[in-house]
Formats: C-alpha cells, sequence, structure tokens
C-alpha cells in the first residue's frame, strides 16, 4: 500500500468535459487542486474524449473569464504532474505536438508541452498503479 | 461504500434519476454542479435519495455559488477538501454524468 | 484486478459510447478481468440489426462480436433499463446476459475498479 502510514493516497483521475461544453473540467481542476493541497499524489491525470481541449495552447479567453485550459497547463507545470492527452481524442480535435504537427503536415502544434500525446495504456496503467481512480464526466 | 458523484440537474438529465437504481443501501452520494439542484427541499428527487443512500452530502461552494438555500436539512454541507476526502476512503467513486 | 464498465450511452448520438468501448479493449489488452453492464440508454448498444454505415459510422455490433477475442466474456445487460425502452431479450444481442437489480448492484460491489461512462 502506498504511503500507508501517512495516510496520503494516489490518484488517477480522468477527465472528459472540453473547457466550454460543461464546468465538469473547471470542478475537475479544482478538485486537483485541493488533492495537492491535502498532500495526496497525483499520479497521473488522463485528458480524453472532449477534455483534449485543455491540452491546447492556443485558446484566447475573454480578459473578464477565466482562460481553462491555461490553468490546468498551469497545475501540472507548477506541481510537476504526469499528464495525458490521448491521442486518438487529441489527434481528431486538432491537438498535435511537435512531432504530430510535422508528420501530419500542419503548420503549428497545438498542445502545450507541459502534457504529452499517448495512448489509453497510460490510463489503465494509472488505475492499476494508485489507491484511487475518479472520472469528470461531460 | 461505493460514492455516487452526482453532476446533474434532474429536471434536465435523466441521469440523475438513474443513479438512483444502482446506489446501494451502504451508499454514499454526493451532488455537485448542476446536480445541487437536486438536493432542493420537498421535490421528489432530492426525497428518492435521502432515501436510497446511506448518507448525501452537497458541496458546499457549489450550493452557494448557485444562491440556493433551500436544500433538505438532511444533506451534509461538506467543503471541496472534505469531498477529496470521501471520495478517497470509497471504494469506488461512481460519477454520473 | 477485475474491472467492471458502466456503459451507460447510446451508440450514435456522441462519440462516448465508441471510446467507452476502446478503454474496455485497451483494459482486456492489459490481461485484466473484465466485466460489463449496459444500462439506461447504453442497452442500445446492443440492439440487434443496427446500419450505423448509413450514418457513415462504424457498427458498434462489430466491437461487440471482438469481445471474445479479447476473453471478455462477462458481458451484462440491465433488466429493467431494457423494460423501460420498449425491449426485450430479442432486441438485443444474444451475448449478453440479463440482470436485475439486486445482481447489477452486486456487481458493483464486488469488482475492484468500477469505470462509469
Amino acid at each position: 500500500m502506498p504511503n500507508s502510514q501517512t495516510d496520503k493516497k494516489t490518484l488517477a483521475i480522468m477527465v472528459l468535459s472540453s473547457p466550454h461544453a460543461s464546468a465538469h473540467a473547471q470542478t475537475a481542476l479544482a478538485y486537483c487542486q485541493s488533492v495537492l493541497d491535502a498532500g495526496h499524489q497525483i499520479y497521473r491525470i488522463f485528458f480524453y474524449h472532449e477534455a483534449a481541449y485543455l491540452g491546447n495552447t492556443a485558446n484566447c479567453a475573454p480578459q473578464d473569464e477565466i482562460n481553462l485550459s491555461d490553468r490546468w497547463q498551469q497545475l501540472i507545470q507548477k506541481y510537476d504532474i504526469d499528464s495525458v492527452v490521448c491521442i486518438a481524442s487529441g489527434l481528431k480535435r486538432g491537438m498535435l505536438d511537435t512531432t504530430e504537427a510535422k508528420r501530419y503536415e500542419k503548420t503549428t502544434a497545438s498542445l502545450s508541452p507541459c502534457t504529452e500525446l499517448s495512448g489509453l495504456g497510460q490510463w489503465i496503467d494509472a488505475v492499476n498503479q494508485t489507491d484511487q481512480h475518479i472520472i469528470f464526466g461531460n | 461504500m461505493n460514492l455516487h458523484i452526482i453532476h446533474k440537474s434532474a429536471n434536465t438529465h435523466q441521469s440523475a434519476h438513474n443513479a438512483l437504481h444502482l446506489i446501494h443501501q451502504d451508499d454514499y452520494i454526493i451532488l455537485i454542479d448542476d446536480g445541487i439542484y437536486n438536493a432542493i427541499s420537498q421535490t421528489d428527487i432530492s426525497q428518492a435519495y435521502l432515501n436510497t443512500a446511506k448518507r448525501c452530502f452537497l458541496l458546499n461552494e457549489h450550493a452557494l455559488a448557485r444562491g440556493i438555500e433551500n436544500t433538505d436539512k438532511n444533506f451534509t454541507h461538506i467543503t471541496m477538501a472534505e469531498f477529496v476526502e470521501l471520495s478517497l476512503i470509497a471504494n469506488n467513486n461512481i460519477s454520473w454524468y | 484486478m477485475k474491472y467492471l464498465y458502466l456503459l451507460r450511452q447510446a451508440p450514435y448520438q456522441s462519440s462516448l459510447a465508441r471510446e467507452a468501448l476502446d478503454m474496455v479493449l485497451a483494459t482486456a489488452a492489459f490481461d485484466q478481468h473484465v466485466q460489463l453492464l449496459f444500462i439506461n440508454d447504453g442497452v442500445f448498444q446492443l440492439q440487434k440489426g443496427q446500419q450505423a454505415d448509413l450514418l457513415q459510422q462504424k457498427n458498434i455490433e462489430k466491437t461487440l462480436q471482438a469481445f471474445a477475442l479479447y476473453d471478455i466474456n462477462d458481458v451484462y445487460c440491465c433488466s429493467h433499463s431494457l423494460q423501460l425502452r420498449g425491449l426485450t431479450t430479442d432486441n438485443i444481442d444474444a451475448s449478453a446476459q440479463v440482470i436485475d437489480q439486486a445482481q447489477c448492484q452486486a456487481l458493483i460491489q464486488q469488482a475492484d475498479k468500477v469505470i462509469s461512462l
């Protein structure tokens, strides 16, 4: 049992919602911050389905609205969290890292360098390795 | 104990009702996001949750954000930090969205 | 590890039903014990005679047929969900075992990891 002596737990987190389709991506972000504040460990965040858009670096929020993709990326960087955008979800939504941008002959990479494109195996591994998993829907 | 996390209003989403079928008598539920509206007192859905689950919670900050004060008194208001701890002691978290 | 998937989505309105099945197959490929419970509108995934090519989509029934190849043999369907939707066992894929509410709850109690999609 990881960290059983201190009662600290490890978590796998899946997000399904885009930044704008529902409030769930924002709720998930607040949940993650609270997990970290309590000293628990996020083993991996897996962005699946519409949540692939949370890895986008190109969206520009109006000044009086929060930029949820930026907020997620800031959290991931600040705490050095392992995060994955599902490669199948990401590619069809235009979330490309430099390698994929080159492969598909697109002019720019759109995916934040703080996250990476990978497969569903990363999610299953995370669920297997952790004390708990939680899904924030769309 | 499994924790059922209910995200949607029963007024617009069947998922809020569907959860009832799978809630075991030892399970807990928590209402978050628009699920908050399901805690309003004297509604059929609030009573159905209270009659089905062992304990019912709601995320206080999401109720405050929506200006909802008339929740049934049998729903326990908790913070995000308490929701995190609840989700970690559950056998499984079952999300309804 | 015993995984239970709650498959709640109708097949073609959003891509989530298909993406849930992709997750199921990935789990089986990791040599985990996988159980499936089709429930709510998810029971429509089991409907016989789908012609998804009319929507230029992949037929979800084909994926169901792949389950056996992945050693996924515990496929269940909620009887209450069928009844509410005017379906009977005659309408759905024969591989699914129809179970009642108590059996659905027991599956959840006995699973190590429950994934609700």
